[in-house]
């Protein structure tokens, strides 16, 4: 259902079983760090400046812009493993996990509804998880 | 709700497109994306984060000019766009538990926007 592998090499290394597993696993991972990178960039957007001399010193967005890369590019691996109509709901776990690291790191306030909204998502993905 | 243009829904309508567009490059990019210097000519992968910076820009406009409630349903619909576009591009299937997932997924995004 979900699994469709089209790397031969890869797919043979870690085996046909824990395919989906693994693009699960990386999806889920890159998540993490696209919700992080977007806790830098909101950090540093306070100190925003159109002035590259002030943007290089920046060095909250930079590393927001980089985490951001190299969660696509984990992302991307991912999609070797599994159809990306599969996988794509996941990145959706993203809003759980910023949730999260706003309330933790930017004292932002959660109320009924958000909590909801994070809910809903998690059951969403859990289905399409257990669906494969 | 009267506070949004109808030229931020149209600029995050755009948004969303160029989004699920650059995961449909970004599964082209999956198919021979190596770690070594050969990924500067995986044109796939540089076409889909620049439509993804597009994008993000756009989004940024769309969220000067309307509210982010208004706006956050309609970024969701970009998760049915792209297993709309992956059935069509790649032959993939869809199951049952997809369209349910989705549908929770929408919902659950719109939601927690509404609620912001």
């Amino acid at each position: 259902m979900g699994g469709h592998c089209i790397d031969n090499y890869w797919c043979w290394c870690i085996g046909g079983k824990i395919m989906i597993q693994i693009a699960i696993a990386l999806t889920i991972f890159a998540t993490f760090m696209g919700a992080t990178a977007s806790l830098l960039l909101k950090k540093g957007s306070n100190t925003f400046k159109f002035n590259i001399l002030e943007l290089m010193k920046n060095w909250q967005l930079i590393m927001g812009l980089f985490l951001y890369f190299v969660g696509s590019l984990i992302f991307i691996f991912a999609l070797k493993f599994a159809d990306l109509s599969y996988l794509y709901p996941f990145i959706s776990l993203s809003y759980v996990w910023t949730c999260l690291l706003s309330v933790k790191y930017l004292n932002e306030k959660m109320n009924m509804g958000k909590w909801v909204g994070v809910l809903l998502i998690i059951a969403g993905v859990s289905l399409i998880g257990f669906g494969s | 709700m009267g506070k949004t243009k109808l030229s931020a829904i149209i600029l995050v309508i755009i948004s969303t497109l160029f989004i699920s567009i650059a995961q449909i490059f970004y599964k082209l990019a999956s198919q021979n994306l190596v770690f070594s210097t050969e990924l500067i000519f995986n044109y796939s992968l540089w076409i889909g984060l620049f439509l993804y910076a597009i994008a993000a820009l756009l989004l940024i406009l769309a969220l000067q000019r309307g509210e982010l409630s208004t706006l956050y349903p309609m970024i969701a619909l970009g998760y049915f766009l792209v297993v709309i576009l992956s059935h069509f591009v790649f032959g993939e299937t869809i199951n049952t538990f997809k369209w349910a997932g989705i549908v929770l997924i929408i919902i659950g995004v719109g939601v927690l926007g509404a609620k912001s």
